[in-house]
């Protein structure tokens, strides 16, 4: 197909590394920290 | 006694509605005019168009909310915009026409002391030939109409592949100039999901199809971020998540025509071919609402008002320029008209002075990159900065804008699904900041990145559901709206 991107040097995930994308411990955890992200870049954002 | 009239009831014309009113006394007037009956949360129609949610989810009736609030609504679109008056009346007037049931077609027009511009985009589906399910032969999840016929059509290519036919899906951007890169994407990994839970993977191709340079670029010019000692890019991060899902990716393509079961196609280099598909979502490139703008005496002033884009120019700096003298500071901080200190434009419906990503065109002259975004959070922010700041200047009497929301001083926090499922879904989630990178305060990379994040995974998946909830909650201005950020 032409402008078909082949993604050569991406590189892929380990099996670990899918299994705590969606373990629910670890992903527990993350939501808490994307939680507290996002809440700086909200507060940050709503000083002005 | 002043009478503030906000043009549209989306995300940013909404927001602008409820402060106004919280921060007005009640005998000023706040007055919504909007051609549709119903709020939608635009980021979640992607689940109307795979099934996963129904449209009453995602939209629901503004006029219980404006009730309620005692917002005058009126359901009807602008046509044309009076903003010295017109003949011997000097205040400023909006001429309307319903859309209500029953009043369908009616005019009036309505006198103002200040006017917000918040209309959104029009879905220019005829850029492109054949684009759109109305009058052409792609889907969209633009609106929550057009995500269930979308969700209809994808049951019937499930039901194929159950059958053990093969099917190809293409899900993209339909013209060289789209923005809303994001959504495309979102959508092609909740489908590629689907298909995927369903176990009919391996009989479907799913390819993604953009105007983008690179894949991971969103419109913004891509993001760096450092992880694991790292400064890593977007680009190899989504460029991760194609590979390890096996969707394909036509990158830097304008769309020149769709056929039943055919999309054409040129990309940068000047090449042309054509795509065989059997279902495909492309969404269409915007363009601002089509109002015009008239003098006193009737002499049209469109061109005055609005960029040739259809959007209204504001407080930005239009001067063209090339891509290394770009600023931060040609970015609108106000969105005062420059023209008329009583008009403002948020949201979608301002001009922006120019992309954020790197600007590309054929040789031909063909424009392929992306258009900015400017959607979700930093349209809501706009909303209630431009309500703060016309507050002031009715109940303090200032002479200006008092409140900003550049989007080169502010952050953004973009949560990107990647498909859904309480236990078993995904998304990226995303920080970034500012938003329109500045090089003058970050030489290296444009945005601080430290601040600018990504990661994907199942909470992405939770944060997007409680996002969904927590602001269709603060829409319907339940108790303690105000307190939920935006």
């Amino acid at each position: 197909m032409t402008g078909e991107h082949i993604h050569t040097i991406a590189p892929m995930p380990t099996k670990k590394t899918v299994r705590r994308r969606t373990s629910v411990p670890m992903q527990a955890y993350r939501f808490a920290v994307v939680s507290l992200r996002m809440l700086k870049m909200i507060r940050r954002t709503h000083m002005t | 006694m002043a009478r503030v009239v906000i043009l549209g009831a989306g995300i940013s014309g909404h927001t602008a509605a409820l402060h106004l009113r919280r921060l007005l006394k009640k005998q000023h007037e706040v007055v919504v005019v909007s051609p549709s009956p119903d709020y939608n949360w635009i980021p979640s129609n992607i689940w109307v168009g795979v099934g996963r949610m129904k449209t009453g989810q995602v939209k629901f009736p503004l006029a219980p909310v404006y009730r309620k609030k005692k917002i005058d609504f009126r359901q009807a679109k602008a046509v044309a915009i009076w903003p010295e008056g017109a003949g011997d009346n000097h205040t400023g007037a909006v001429d309307i026409e319903y859309t209500l049931p029953g009043r369908e077609g009616e005019r009036q027009r309505l006198s103002y002391d200040f006017l917000v511009n918040a209309t959104g985009p029009k879905l220019n589906f005829a850029a492109t030939p054949g684009l759109g399910p109305d009058a052409g032969f792609s889907l969209s999840v633009c609106t929550p109409a057009h995500a269930e016929q979308t969700a209809a059509r994808l049951v019937e290519v499930i039901k194929k592949l159950e059958s053990g036919e093969r099917q190809r899906l293409v899900v993209g951007v339909g013209h060289g100039a789209c923005t809303c890169e994001g959504a495309a994407f979102e959508y092609a990994f909740n489908v590629e999901h689907e298909l995927r839970v369903r176990g009919l993977r391996d009989r479907a191709e799913v390819v993604y199809l953009t105007n983008e340079y690179e894949l991971g670029d969103f419109g913004v010019g891509g993001m760096s971020f450092e992880q694991d000692g790292y400064v890593t890019s977007s680009q190899l991060w989504t460029e991760s998540l194609f590979k390890e899902r096996g969707v394909r990716a036509i990158l830097r393509a304008h769309v020149q025509r769709v056929e039943p079961g055919k999309v054409f196609y040129e990309t940068l280099d000047g090449e042309e071919d054509a795509l065989s598909f059997d279902f495909a979502m492309l969404l269409p490139p915007f363009r601002g609402q089509e109002l015009e703008a008239f003098d006193r005496a009737g002499g049209d002033i469109t061109s005055e008002l609005f960029a040739a884009s259809g959007f209204m120019k504001v407080d930005a700096d239009y001067t063209p320029k090339g891509y290394d003298e770009w600023q931060a500071a040609d970015w609108p901080r106000t969105y005062v008209s420059p023209k008329y200190p009583n008009v403002f434009a948020i949201g979608i419906a301002f001009a922006p002075p120019h992309p954020i990503s790197r600007p590309h065109s054929t040789s031909s002259g063909t424009v392929i990159s992306p258009a900015p975004p400017r959607t979700g959070m930093p349209s809501a922010i706009m909303g209630r900065q431009v309500a703060r700041s016309i507050a002031d200047m009715v109940n303090k009497g200032k002479g200006a804008p008092t409140h900003t929301a550049s989007m080169a001083e502010m952050g953004a926090g973009c949560v990107a699904s990647a498909g859904a499922g309480i236990m078993h879904g995904t998304a990226a989630s995303m920080t970034m900041y500012p938003i329109v990178p500045d090089h003058g305060k970050f030489p290296d990379y444009g945005r601080n990145i430290k601040q600018t994040t990504g990661e994907i995974g199942l909470a992405g998946h939770w944060m997007k559901h409680l996002l969904h909830h927590m602001f269709i909650y603060k829409a319907k201005a339940r108790p303690g709206w105000s307190f939920i950020p935006e």
